[in-house]
């Protein structure tokens, strides 16, 4: 079991009156698919139960680089952004107009392709509250959208012959009329 | 991971509603969470995806999941059902939007299910709404049978009930509900045949329908009430009426009664202030529903010979004495019989219909100004609040489906 002086994943390792100051800033670094290396800092990652488990149920040094084998480069950085933002505003009174304004911004220069497989990234880092804003945005993006996006987007066979699709359509006809198809 | 989804995929074609839980199909769970965010017409309309989905969009388990999602506090999450000489949805948020435009009222027209020749719109009412829900009720006068359908005008599936073990006589009211602790969907119909002198020798019958059962029965045991309001309205997992009782030979709206669907057990809810003596002739008063809280609204003379609307809400159920003056309407901003519905903006706008065939308006309490949404047909309507949801009205889309 390190000790908290060691757990410092920065390249010096020193004991001493200056262990105090390196104790502050712990950082725990993780590799995405891409090979890049990230340092976070040990608020921020625990956040991130996949990583909170990672190092603690086995008491893993952190001075061990967790590989995640599922996460591109461009998702970590947006996990992070995150992350280190509600972790901000869980300290503040009233954050909500914050949060929402940062929330909308986010999102903004994402297509919903992007915002999928961020989604599926935050599932698979298990980050709850993430992953909930996420779904929610997604939802709000396609659900003016017709049959065949949503199709594409999810990468989904279409398994109905022409009868049984006309057949399911017929059911409510109104759900496929009046549909907002905005280019995205 | 999704925990009531088993593993097994299974292929055929599920129609909706009537899928057991046990035939759903394993889903990725993202893709779970991002559909049970949506409106109901997007996943009526995703249904058509693939086979998989279709069995999702339909498993009861995913249904009440969609339905718990839905923000019960947004006004924005609503739609108003209107009955005229057709069935209409308007959409609440189309109709906070048309405050800031002219124009007619976007709605879109209803199927509804042609049930006998004889029986025409205007033999329906509408009962109440629960859940995505309607409940209708076919009442022609001149009969002594009632007939109760549930229906969803989203799905557009329809149920019509069993006939209830209930001659409905002169005096009859209904009520519709859903009951979280048994999870079953209720009807309640209540039928008097009362005299003015004596209360003695008089008929007086409650019958409750079971959704899970299917079928009626009657209740015994049970405090009589006598000119009691029609439809109910529904808080709280309890059902409202207004109660008249006769005081020096006049019906005078006396105090509210109200059936714990649960418990099916009559209470009475006090009014918040003894209507004023000189009021007397002129007064009415009605239970509705604001802001998911109980309303109650007076209709007093007013001083100058007009009418006063004033709406009190019973903010916090539990507590009696948490009675609040919403607003006070003179008659000189709307000189009609009014009706009020829901408080349905963050400003406090409150959507009205005045008079059974009056127009629809928003009311502006703050600026005591009303914009009409929709102009007087000339036809009597009804209308009611529901949330658009995928919920049968065969099953209930509940846990222990038979």
């Amino acid at each position: 079991m390190s000790t908290s002086t060691d757990n410092n994943a920065s390249i010096t390792q020193e004991s001493g009156p200056s262990a105090a100051v390196q104790d502050i800033q712990k950082k725990i670094v993780v590799r995405t698919a891409d090979g890049e290396v990230f340092n976070l800092k040990e608020e921020v990652a625990m956040e991130i139960d996949i990583i909170k488990t990672f190092f603690q149920e086995d008491s893993i040094s952190y001075e061990t680089v967790m590989p995640l084998p599922n996460v591109e480069g461009w998702e970590m950085v947006k996990v992070i952004e995150y992350c280190t933002k509600h972790v901000e505003l869980k300290h503040k009174v009233d954050g909500y107009k914050e949060r929402k304004a940062f929330q909308a911004l986010f999102v903004q220069n994402l297509s919903t392709k992007s915002l999928l497989a961020l989604t599926n990234t935050a599932n698979y880092l298990e980050v709850k509250y993430l992953l909930d804003f996420l779904c929610q945005a997604v939802s709000e993006q396609i659900k003016n959208k017709d049959v065949d996006y949503v199709r594409e987007l999810f990468g989904v066979e279409n398994d109905f012959n022409d009868e049984e699709y006309e057949q399911v359509k017929a059911e409510a006809p109104w759900a496929h009329e009046n549909l907002n198809n905005d280019l995205h | 991971m999704s925990d009531a989804l088993c593993s097994r995929r299974q292929k055929q074609v599920v129609h909706s509603g009537s899928a057991p839980s046990s035939e759903s199909v394993d889903l990725d769970c993202v893709i779970v969470e991002i559909l049970s965010r949506l409106p109901a017409k997007s996943l009526l309309r995703f249904r058509c995806v693939c086979k998989a989905w279709r069995a999702l969009i339909s498993d009861p388990y995913f249904i009440r999941k969609h339905l718990s999602r839905i923000n019960t506090k947004s006004s924005t999450s609503y739609s108003l059902l209107l009955k005229e000489q057709i069935f209409r949805s308007a959409e609440y948020e189309e109709i906070l939007k048309s405050l800031s435009h002219d124009g007619p009222l976007p709605s879109r027209r209803l199927d509804f299910p042609v049930l006998d020749r004889l029986v025409c719109i205007s033999n329906i009412r509408i009962v109440g709404s629960c859940n995505g829900l309607i409940c209708l009720v076919v009442d022609i006068n001149a009969e002594n049978f009632l007939t109760f359908m549930l229906w969803n005008p989203c799905t557009g599936e329809c149920q019509v009930l069993p006939q209830p073990p209930v001659h409905a006589s002169r005096g009859r009211f209904f009520g519709f509900g859903y009951d979280s602790i048994t999870d079953d969907y209720k009807v309640i119909l209540g039928s008097y045949k009362p005299g003015y002198s004596s209360v003695e020798n008089v008929e007086f019958v409650v019958a409750v329908f079971m959704l899970k059962r299917g079928s009626w029965r009657k209740l015994e045991r049970l405090n009589r009430y006598f000119w009691v309001s029609c439809e109910g309205c529904l808080v709280n997992e309890a059902l409202h009426w207004v109660l008249e009782e006769v005081e020096d030979g006049w019906l005078i709206a006396s105090k509210m009664v109200s059936f714990d669907l649960a418990e099916e057990k009559f209470h009475e809810i006090p009014f918040p202030y003894p209507p004023n003596p000189n009021d007397r002739l002129g007064f009415t008063a009605q239970v509705g529903i604001l802001n998911n809280c109980l309303a109650l609204e007076f209709m007093t003379m007013g001083d100058r010979g007009g009418w006063n609307l004033k709406m009190w809400v019973l903010k916090d159920y539990g507590v009696k004495g948490s009675w609040t003056e919403v607003t006070s309407i003179p008659s000189e901003v709307v000189d009609d019989e009014y009706t009020c519905m829901a408080c349905i903006s963050d400003n406090g706008e409150i959507l009205m219909q005045l008079d059974v065939a009056g127009p629809l308006a928003l009311y502006n309490p703050k600026e005591k100004t009303y914009k009409t949404l929709m102009g007087y047909g000339g036809y009597w309507y009804e209308t009611a609040t529901y949330i658009e949801t995928l919920v049968s009205p065969l099953t209930g889309s509940t846990d222990a489906v038979m």
